[in-house]
């Protein structure tokens, strides 16, 4: 296993071990209207025990482990690399421009932004024109075609 | 459902639907589109299409489930055969065989093979099935909370066979589907759970964000540091359609296979990548020119193809009847069932035996379509390969986002789908699998809901999950398969040192 694979699992175990301590907190803390037999939340809570448990027996020998000094070909590892962190970055950005300009036109700018990034060479006339092509026949098929009702405030607010 | 008249009155309106058989065809082309594509899985394909049947009736929207899952299957070939990258994983034993036939000049005579092979390996699945399900079913019908609890276990071992290198880090992955499940109302007492107020999660975590969440997103980051295909694919059509005389002289490897197939599809958590080895091995031992396998021999794709298909029919014989998925697509298509009201198990059988027909009368056309689709159009599946990576990926996350959207029109499902699917990233690149989250999501709460249940029937005593003979058993062969697993994986781990 990589150090890079171990410090994502490292991650991935601290927030586990965070989300499930968050939950047992709440688990242990709720209110239940049982009057015999386990309670909602006993189930839960045996569940979140055995995770915490289980995070832990992985979570030790990967601290010891990544507490080692790395060799030359392990410091030379990409952790994220740049055009995953730039598109994490575009999907996001993507989803909240649905509620401010609607979902055609953030699709289509999307669909574009994410194109260039991820080759560079192509020509910027025809990612624009496959992109429109792409946002139009997508809101084509699921707004008409499916009835999907997608937010669109901009063409709204044209419109009144 | 034994009513012959209903049975032939059933049928004849979904043949003669050609609205149905429509999106069968589109479901089908789509499933072999995303097999075709390396980095897409069938499961990805059928994750995202399951939104496109939301508007759709039950029956219709498992017609096109199923032609995407029969699609995917076979999609794989094309990749595997023109480039020697397998497109599905199920596809990697066609490569053998495959690639070096298209080197050769023979890439369409394997495709053609690919394609007939794959068809025959669903038609006797398809028959399996038929035959088997019903009786199955039946016996079924007696079963109580302990039973179901005891299948769901059962299902939840699986998770020791799904869960790859380390069985600790699949277990914390199922675990934590199972954790998503407890979110909403309590199955018992109907108290709210880990809701913290928030009125979108009073239903629970949706099955759809979690899917694309989980299987798409975390595919999509991956693949922007792939080049994706830099070789520019073409095709030369001859002697695609494969002889009647070769045909009849291939009958008993495709028979062979397509039963091989079929039987390790119905055993949960195997897959079409052990079945098409097995049957590639059988095939190899039992024929006259042994060393031409791996050089070009067109049986070892025969053997391939006609066993990973062969595993879409007996997979869906223990998810149709017990509710325990076969494989990771159908994990995901147990969910596409769910999302449209249908509950596999027994009960599917007695309270919808229209729908149960028209599984299986869909599984039938999608593999007649699933052929022709092949053989119509194989220059179009081989244009697919050259879609630049840039544009698929673009398209893809506008599709994923759509799909977790569809469902209920709800934006927050948006958000849940990049929520759950940066942890998916995360949990990808840290080596935890994703099969065994599907599998808690979707187990878990139908285990935790028959496990109270029994233990009500009890009076809390545990050992009414031993002292029904039928729960007894399906427990003992779930803690088996559960130590088989783990002494496989010890095994193997001793063998490395």
């Amino acid at each position: 296993m990589s150090r890079t694979e171990k410090k994502f699992e490292l991650i991935v175990l601290i927030f586990l071990v965070i989300l499930t301590g968050v939950l047992l907190f709440t688990a242990s803390t709720a209110d239940s209207v049982a009057t015999d037999g386990l309670s909602s939340m006993e189930f839960p809570k045996y569940i979140f025990m055995i995770v915490i448990a289980l995070c832990l027996i992985i979570m030790i020998p990967n601290i010891k482990t990544l507490c080692k000094k790395e060799n030359n070909s392990e410091s030379k590892e990409i952790f994220i690399d740049k055009r995953v962190g730039i598109s994490l970055a575009f999907i996001c950005s993507y989803a909240i421009l649905w509620n401010v300009i609607g979902f055609f036109l953030s699709s289509f700018l999307y669909f574009s932004a994410q194109a260039k990034v991820l080759d560079k060479e192509k020509s910027n006339l025809q990612i624009i024109l496959i992109g429109f092509c792409v946002a139009l026949f997508i809101y084509g098929v699921f707004g008409f075609a499916f009835k999907v009702s997608f937010p669109e405030p901009l063409m709204e607010m044209l419109l009144d | 459902m034994n009513d012959f008249g209903f049975i032939v009155s059933t049928v004849f309106s979904l043949v003669s639907d050609p609205f149905i058989l429509m999106l069968i065809a589109v479901g089908t082309f789509m499933g072999l589109i995303f097999g075709s594509l390396p980095g897409l899985t069938a499961t990805m394909g059928v994750a995202i299409l399951i939104p496109i049947t939301f508007t759709l009736e039950p029956t219709a929207a498992v017609g096109m489930m199923l032609g995407t899952y029969i699609g995917g299957m076979a999609g794989g070939a094309v990749s595997a055969t023109l480039l020697n990258i397998p497109g599905t994983p199920s596809a990697v034993v066609t490569c053998l065989d495959g690639y070096p036939m298209s080197k050769q000049g023979r890439g369409a005579e394997a495709l053609g093979w690919a394609a007939f092979a794959s068809g025959m390996g669903s038609f006797v699945s398809w028959g399996i099935l038929v035959l088997l399900a019903p009786f199955l079913a039946k016996l079924c019908l007696g079963f109580g909370p302990p039973e179901y609890a005891a299948l769901a276990f059962f299902g939840l071992t699986i998770i020791a066979a799904v869960s790859g290198r380390s069985v600790i880090k699949g277990l914390i992955a199922g675990l934590l589907g199972i954790m998503l499940s407890f979110i909403g109302v309590d199955p018992i007492w109907g108290d709210l759970r880990f809701t913290y107020g928030n009125i979108n999660l009073m239903s629970g975590i949706s099955i759809m964000p979690a899917l694309i969440g989980f299987y798409s997103i975390p595919q999509i980051l991956i693949s922007c540091t792939e080049k994706g295909n830099t070789q520019k694919v073409d095709l030369k059509i001859s002697n695609f359609m494969p002889s009647l005389k070769k045909i009849w002289a291939s009958k008993i490897n495709i028979i062979r296979s397509s039963i091989i197939g079929t039987v390790i599809g119905i055993i949960p958590a195997t897959g079409g990548n052990i079945a098409s080895f097995l049957a590639y091995d059988q095939t190899k031992r039992f024929s006259k020119d042994p060393d031409s396998f791996g050089r070009g021999n067109y049986e070892g794709v025969v053997a391939s193809e006609a066993a990973n298909n062969g595993v879409c029919g007996g997979a869906l014989i223990p998810m149709l009847t017990l509710g325990i998925p076969g494989d990771s697509v159908t994990a995901v298509l147990l969910g596409g069932l769910l999302i449209h009201g249908l509950r596999p198990g027994p009960s599917l059988f007695t309270d919808h035996p229209d729908i149960v027909l028209g599984i299986f009368t869909s599984l039938l056309i999608a593999t007649i379509v699933m052929v022709l689709i092949q053989m119509v159009g194989i220059k179009l599946f081989v244009k697919v390969l050259n879609v630049p990576v840039n544009y698929l990926t673009a398209c893809l996350v506008i599709l994923s986002l759509v799909g977790s959207y569809a469902l209920r029109n709800n934006y927050f499902d948006v958000i849940l789908t990049l929520i759950i699917g940066g942890l998916g990233y995360l949990m990808t690149r840290g080596g935890f699998p994703m099969a065994p989250t599907v599998l808690g999501l979707v187990l878990g709460s139908m285990f935790e809901g028959e496990v109270r249940r029994a233990l009500k029937l009890s009076g809390g005593d545990f050992s009414i999950f031993f002292t029904r003979p039928v729960s007894f058993v399906i427990i003992v062969i779930a803690v088996s398969v559960v130590i088989v697993n783990v002494l496989k994986i010890i095994k193997e781990s001793k063998a490395k040192i």
